[in-house]
């Protein structure tokens, strides 16, 4: 009896986990998996490009399924058409009722259709600028502003059935026109015109407009949204009636660029396209479904990535190092690694004594060891940076910038600190002293004295806890070390994120290190070192101020020409290297893995990897 | 009884207000808000920060944000979340509630009984081999770093023998077509789940009447169960919905067992102690005396009245379900509460925060007041009432 008993038990285990293993095999073919770490917490456009503005909701958004009138091809993200035909005309001045304007007339191509058939016409994309200047940019909040700049934009017209005017009150840069509001995504009026007109009717129009669930929208981009399964997974399928499928993107080795569709016949030259082809791209999608599965850790999306249930780990921060090495070493698993848009940086309060003195803040560059601890304590976690325009940022990168202690040894950057620290006129207790055969420090330097004969207090350098990020924590702790060996009685403190932030804010702080994450165009020089930003709520933390620097600042962020705009941003990173408002330290590589056996991109070597392009869901190639 | 009923209701009044309180002014006294995510993107105007102020209430000084959440919780409203914005927190908490409920409940009874029949057993057999053993490795998993031990049980039994899916609750190409949003299935299954129990509990109950235990009875009780039980899955079935019950089902087990691998000695250490002062009682050595089966002595002596602390301590677990684990949701990419909660907190997203933790707090609260209740119908010994019980 004891063995029937034990056998049924062992019978009805093996078909209980016989039936575990029935359900749930990985997708048919014609299905583009993605893990993803987070759930969306909207698909309504209006509140994913507002105060729900997260990297989730945008891979899984609009990033999918809009366009604009313009956009940037990858991977060299050159400013090119999307929805338009051409380039805008040229910006003339106009006067209106004793107003003076700058206008401009794009035209649209007449091929576009929304997801529902009906055409993309100037009507959608007058609404696509009025409805939220009618709201308000600012109270939309988020990406809005950005987008559609209230203070710059007056109005858009309808110009024809396939051409719209812009009215501008002043004449915007690069970084407002071709950077913001021409990249601005476009709305089908027909489905939300009710809506607005709904929302602008109630008590609160912003809160009305942001609740609302998009159902049936009809959408211009290669995706249309299928389903949502919150916290599970979310899939789409191909936009019928996309009609930039086709468009080659072509890249020449001059720098020209070429989009054509034969289908449709739409071209679009910039440059002189001739000579060598670097690289073509061609619009698909080529897959049938997206779908984008919800795991919450990094391990479980490496995990599914081998085991071929994901072809791809889509994360904007990429994977950690630790998982490179077992993904390398897994079978159809391509790890790609690829530079990022961003830098890692410390600052000091310039507004206090003696950090406003330039050549302390040089000091303290020539003795940070980037290399060092890069290459040796983090074993290439982490690559130096000298510049506030990243290399990875070819175009506006100057590669010229002085790079303050680079190739020194230990010895040779004390002995650089030491000169530059006098020239300024400081002085010590007990001066360091160097061995610079041996490259040894004999001694350290103690009791710094400032050039106005006061003995230097100590002050707190606020850097990330270990646990939220190590890298920094370790080079907060080098930099410190480094500090101290001269003299300079700098205290480490491991500060939480929130607090760096909310100090840095309030200007309540001596020292600290942060990093940015930063758009293409670098105006992000205006905004981190104008002294306009310098007042608590701005983003000029540090509280630089340097009225030549405003003016060739105000200066490059007004100019619309791209050569002149980059001779002035080459000057601008000049001026801060050496300035040193920012002391940049570093930054880290995005890594990436894809399974080759299921993909083919176009093109893995981009700036911020292939996660900056939204997974490049409409040009990749599923192999089977 | 009713006095005393009222005095602790009272008291769970008072208690879940200074709790609030707690939590609230703890949750605002993290630094910066919400609005700092906009200092991330510099293209974003100081204008637009004071705004997003403006419409969360955040420019309204501390104590009357607060006085409005209190007006607004006791009218039953929790607000909208900031980072969801304008998400109300009850519908991300409802959201979230089945599938926490589905995996923890289960995981807590699962862990409870598996620690409760084998804290019967080495409390029986005390000093045993299966005492000892039972006892290492109880302490051995209770002991185990938990993200670790569900990276051990994930590779090896979905991702090297490939038994169990990998991760998730459900394996989204299944679900693509499905007619139902899963928490609807959720749902069911926690109506189906609670309907088959109160009918098995009641098979039990009126077969399990009487001294004798006879073979036919219990055979009876097993069948009508089982009767019961495929009724179930028949109506399951019928509406087409057991394949994605299946589904659920199959992506519960690995974090099922790790939770029950992890917790369950818990609850078998306290069933020893306790089941270890009950076996020494006159009553058990009575009931030995009488020639009564072994089995039936430790069963219905000792275990019965070893039951008490240990009920005690499930009543608690089970509210605390409510609350799920970060970890285990993480691990799992099971996302419930405990998710919802750590991302609020992190987000500085005090309504959702607030929201989550009162939640839970409140079915702490009341899971307190059942066990103190429960106490008194477990135990004839104990009473609220205030006339003295003899013992014994």
């Amino acid at each position: 009896m004891k063995v029937v008993r034990y056998s049924m038990t062992v019978l009805l285990f093996v078909a209980v986990v016989f039936c575990m293993g029935i359900i749930g095999q990985a997708a048919a073919g014609g299905v583009y998996e993605m893990a993803i770490f987070e759930d969306p917490t909207t698909v309504n456009v209006w509140a994913a490009l507002g105060p729900d503005a997260t990297v989730w909701n945008s891979f899984v958004g609009y990033q999918q399924s809009y366009i604009g009138l313009y956009g940037n091809a990858a991977p060299d993200y050159v400013f090119c058409p999307q929805a338009a035909s051409g380039m805008p005309s040229r910006l003339v001045e106009e006067k209106m009722d004793n107003k003076t304007y700058y206008t401009s007339v794009v035209n649209i191509r007449k091929e576009l259709r929304w997801s529902d058939g009906k055409p993309m016409t100037a009507d959608d994309v007058v609404f696509s600028y009025m409805a939220p200047l009618a709201l308000d940019p600012n109270k939309l909040g988020g990406n809005w502003p950005g987008n559609i700049d209230p203070e710059i934009l007056a109005k858009v017209e309808k110009a024809g059935d396939y051409s719209v005017k812009f009215y501008l009150t002043e004449l915007p840069g690069l970084a407002q026109w071709q950077y913001g509001m021409l990249q601005a995504l476009i709305l089908p009026k027909a489905y939300w015109d009710p809506v607005v007109s709904k929302a602008l009717k109630a008590a609160d129009p912003i809160k009305e407009l942001l609740a609302h669930d998009p159902k049936g929208e009809p959408v211009a981009g290669p995706w249309m949204m299928e389903r949502w399964e919150k916290g599970a997974f979310v899939t789409h399928t191909r936009n019928p009636y996309y009609a930039m499928t086709g468009d080659t993107n072509t890249f020449y080795k001059n720098g020209a660029f070429v989009t054509e569709n034969k289908k449709t016949g739409f071209r679009y030259i910039l440059g002189n396209p001739i000579g060598d082809i670097k690289l073509a791209v061609t619009e698909g999608p080529y897959a049938n479904r997206l779908m984008f599965r919800i795991l919450q850790n990094q391990n479980a999306a490496v995990l599914s990535l081998i085991s071929g249930e994901v072809d791809f780990i889509l994360n904007s921060l990429g994977l950690q190092r630790g998982f490179q090495d077992q993904l390398k070493k897994a079978a159809s698993v391509e790890v790609v690694e690829n530079n990022v848009n961003g830098f890692r940086y410390m600052a000091f309060n310039l507004t206090k004594y003696p950090f406003n003195i330039k050549e302390f803040r040089q000091a303290v560059s020539v003795l940070i060891d980037r290399e060092y601890i890069c290459e040796r304590v983090l074993q290439g976690v982490a690559f130096p940076q000298y510049s506030v325009v990243p290399p990875g940022n070819a175009y506006w990168f100057n590669p010229n910038v002085p790079m303050w202690g680079k190739g020194f040894t230990r010895s040779q950057k004390i002995t650089e600190a030491v000169r530059l620290l006098k020239s300024a006129g400081f002085s010590w207790e007990v001066e360091p002293q160097v061995d610079l055969a041996k490259d040894r420090v004999l001694r350290r330097g103690r009791g710094l004295i400032m050039p106005n004969g006061k003995k230097m207090p100590s002050f707190e350098f606020n850097v990330m806890t270990a646990g939220y990020d190590p890298l920094r924590y370790t080079f907060g702790l080098n930099i410190a070390t480094w500090m101290q060996e001269v003299g300079i009685p700098v205290e480490v403190v491991p500060t939480e994120f929130n607090v760096v932030i909310s100090k840095t804010d309030e200007r309540d702080f001596d020292c600290f290190m942060l990093g940015w994450s930063l758009g293409l165009y670098p105006d992000h020089m205006y905004w981190f070192f104008h002294s306009s930003q310098c007042p608590a709520g701005g983003f000029n933390y540090e509280m630089y101020s340097n009225p030549d620097f405003d003016k060739m600042v105000e200066e490059f962020l007004r100019e619309a020409d791209m050569e002149t705009a980059r001779r002035m941003a080459f000057r601008l990173q000049e001026i801060l290297a050496d300035e040193l408002p920012y002391i940049v330290i570093f930054d880290t590589p995005l890594i990436e893995a894809y399974r080759s056996d299921r993909l083919a991109f176009p093109y893995t070597k981009t700036l911020s990897g292939i996660q900056y392009s939204g997974g490049m869901t409409s040009t990749v190639k599923l192999k089977n | 009884m009713r006095r005393y009923v009222l005095g602790r209701v009272g008291q769970l009044v008072i208690t879940l207000f200074i709790y609030i309180a707690l939590v609230y002014f703890l949750l605002q006294a993290m630094p910066g808000d919400i609005s700092m995510i906009y200092l991330q993107n510099p293209r974003i105007p100081q204008a637009a920060r004071e705004e997003l102020k403006k419409q969360l209430g955040l420019d309204q000084p501390p104590i009357v944000q607060f006085l409005s959440y209190i007006r607004n919780f006791f009218t039953g409203n929790l607000g909208v979340s900031f980072s969801q914005y304008p998400r109300p927190v009850w519908d991300i908490l409802l959201e979230r509630l089945p599938r926490t409920l589905v995996l923890f409940i289960t995981a807590n009874a699962l862990s409870f009984y598996v620690g409760f029949m084998l804290g019967r057993v080495i409390a029986w057999r005390r000093g045993a081999t299966v005492d000892h053993a039972a006892t290492v490795v109880g302490i051995a998993f209770w002991t185990a770093f938990y993200p670790l031990l569900s990276l051990i049980l994930i590779w090896l039994f979905a991702y090297t023998l490939k038994w169990l899916p990998l991760n998730q609750f459900i394996e989204p190409s299944l679900w693509v077509y499905a007619p139902w949003p899963s928490n609807t299935v959720f749902g069911y299954m926690v109506f189906g789940i609670a309907v088959i129990s109160i009918a098995v509990f009641a098979i039990l109950w009126s077969l399990g009447r009487g001294q004798r235990k006879t073979g036919r009875k219990i055979g009876l009780a097993w069948a009508l169960s089982a009767g019961v039980f495929a009724a179930g899955l028949g109506v399951a079935a019928s509406a087409g919905m057991l394949v994605y019950m299946w589904d659920i089902v199959r992506h519960m087990v690995l974090p099922v067992v790790t939770l029950t691998l992890i917790n369950f000695a818990g609850t078998m250490l306290l069933m020893r102690d306790s089941m270890l002062e009950t076996v020494e009682e006159d009553y058990v050595m009575a009931a030995r005396a009488k020639g009564l089966p072994d089995a039936v002595v430790r069963d219905r002596y000792a275990a019965r009245n070893a039951l008490l602390p240990t009920v005690t301590s499930l009543v608690l677990s089970l509210a605390a379900s409510m609350s799920g684990g970060l970890v285990t949701e993480t691990m799992f990419s099971w996302p419930g509460l405990g998710q919802v909660l750590f991302r609020s907190a992190l987000a500085n997203d005090y309504p959702l925060a607030t929201g989550a933790l009162v939640f839970t707090g409140i079915f702490l609260l009341i899971a307190h007041f059942v066990a103190d209740m429960l106490y008194a119908a477990l135990d004839p010994r104990i009473s609220y009432g205030g006339e003295p019980v003899a013992e014994g």
